[in-house]
């Protein structure tokens, strides 16, 4: 049984699918080498595509260089580099 | 049953003349409209002569030919000119039929005309003047309808084409099997077979016609000997109810086309034949300032009342945009009918309404006081930002 949270439900909203979520990343020469999923570090074994978003220029610059990466564990992720607040996110795409 | 086929040929060039009738002999092309790189329909003799030909652009034309002049397709006034031409032939005969293949053509059954003018052939002279000279219209008399249209296919300027029923098989012996009224590709096969002329198709065994060409083939066969048993088939009387409008100032904006469309849509549901009535059919048709014109016919889902046509036209020219600014709007509806059934969907498309949902929905709802539950919704599937392709929106069934 999941316990009432006491927040109202907020049905008059879009609520958007797809948040990017913020993670640890530890970088090197600007390519990850290794992420932090739940507490656990993973190594990154191989770079398979990345690619450059840019967006929006005209207001709040949107400017994202995305990764999908393998892990040790064999897990695939897409994950991103926000280069305007220089943090790290995980997004599919 | 004689039968007298009055034909205009490249109709859409014609009519365009028609309106411009000063040009007439110059060398013209007709041009698609609303296009970025207009493209060329058809093109006048001395156009053709010049090299220019349909399926060009106007650009790649008027190199060719650099005094030519462009003509652009007017579809509301061809529709309007064919409206004219047919009602002229209706006082004339009761049994006219249009060709549905070839526009600016029309079988007309000469059954008993004879008495009132004369002859066959006088009574076929009347209905040749009475289409506009400009239009270059030319006729045919023969005794079936597939004989006529190779007929008035072969006629030259005002002399009309007669074959008599003794000489229908020699005359149609060595036309070209183009003239079939069967799909392009049973064409192209003949052909390559080898079958050139109808004569050629006529010498074969029937059999063996059913057996290479099924039951197109025997058609064509039976036609090709000069066997052609069609009625010429008067046009159904189907009441529509057109009202025209025209705007203050050249209108652009969608709001203002809209408008006029409600004002018209209303003005039309006044109508005593819409006088507690639904319509099924709306074709709009726009004159634009460039003195070009636009049509969109519609099809509804399900039969309409004012209300319910306005609504459905605003959903569906949401993303209209018009080639121009427009001077006159037109609307016809059609498929009138006394009672507005509802168009059921079928099983598999209906929405899913289990009555366990609505009970669990019931039960969140009384819990936390509005339904939980959300439905995915395409926002912008083409975003590249991927939090924006997608989102959740409240469902409450």
């Amino acid at each position: 049984m999941v316990e009432d949270s006491g927040t109202p439900a907020r049905t008059h909203a879009l609520r958007p699918l797809n948040q990017p979520r913020a993670m640890q990343v530890q970088v090197r020469n600007g390519f990850p080498v290794a992420v932090v999923i739940e507490k656990t570090t993973h190594r990154v074994v191989h770079l398979q595509d990345m690619w450059i978003v840019e967006d929006e220029w005209w207001r709040q610059p949107i400017s994202r260089q995305y990764f999908a990466i393998l892990t040790e564990n064999g897990m695939r992720h897409t994950i991103y580099h926000d280069r305007v607040a220089d943090r790290w996110y995980a997004q599919d795409y | 049953m004689p039968i007298v086929r009055v034909r205009i040929p490249h109709f859409a060039l014609r009519a365009a003349v028609l309106r411009h009738p000063h040009l007439d002999g110059s060398p013209l092309l007709l041009a698609t409209s609303g296009q970025d790189r207009p493209l060329v329909l058809d093109a006048s003799p001395e156009a053709r002569r010049a090299g220019i030909r349909a399926g060009l652009t106007v650009r790649e034309a008027q190199m060719l030919c650099p005094i030519v002049i462009v003509l652009p397709e007017h579809p509301i006034h061809e529709a309007e000119l064919v409206r004219q031409v047919l009602t002229r032939f209706l006082d004339l005969s009761p049994l006219v039929e249009a060709d549905e293949a070839e526009p600016g053509c029309w079988y007309i059954s000469l059954t008993g005309l004879e008495r009132r003018y004369g002859s066959h052939i006088q009574a076929a002279r009347h209905f040749l003047r009475s289409v506009p000279a400009v239009l270059h219209p030319r006729a045919s008399v023969a005794p079936a309808k597939f004989v006529a249209r190779v007929a008035a296919g072969a006629s030259e300027g005002d002399a009309i084409r007669v074959v008599a029923p003794s000489e229908v098989r020699s005359f149609l012996h060595d036309a070209s099997i183009s003239w079939l009224p069967v799909p392009p590709p049973l064409i192209t096969e003949m052909r390559q077979l080898g079958l050139a002329t109808l004569g050629m198709l006529a010498a074969l065994d029937r059999k063996r016609a059913l057996a290479r060409f099924g039951k197109p083939g025997v058609f064509a066969w039976e036609l090709a000997n000069g066997i052609d048993h069609r009625q010429v088939v008067p046009p159904p009387l189907v009441p529509t109810v057109t009202e025209t409008t025209e705007m203050p100032v050249p209108a652009v904006s969608r709001d203002m086309l809209m408008a006029a469309l409600r004002h018209l849509v209303h003005r039309a549901f006044q109508h005593p034949d819409l006088h507690g009535r639904y319509v099924r059919t709306v074709t709009i048709r726009a004159a634009l300032e460039s003195r070009e014109s636009w049509e969109r016919a519609l099809t509804l889902k399900e039969p309409a009342d004012a209300y319910r046509l306005v609504h459905s036209l605003t959903l569906r020219l949401d993303t209209l945009e018009m080639p121009g600014p427009v001077t006159h709007l037109t609307i016809e509806l059609g498929g009138i009918i006394a009672n507005g059934a509802r168009q059921e969907v079928l099983p598999t498309f209906r929405h899913r309404n289990d009555p366990s949902l609505h009970g669990a929905t019931e039960q969140l709802k009384h819990r936390y006081g509005s339904s939980p539950l959300y439905r995915i919704v395409e926002v912008e599937p083409w975003s590249r930002i991927p939090e924006r392709r997608h989102a959740l929106m409240p469902y409450d069934p």
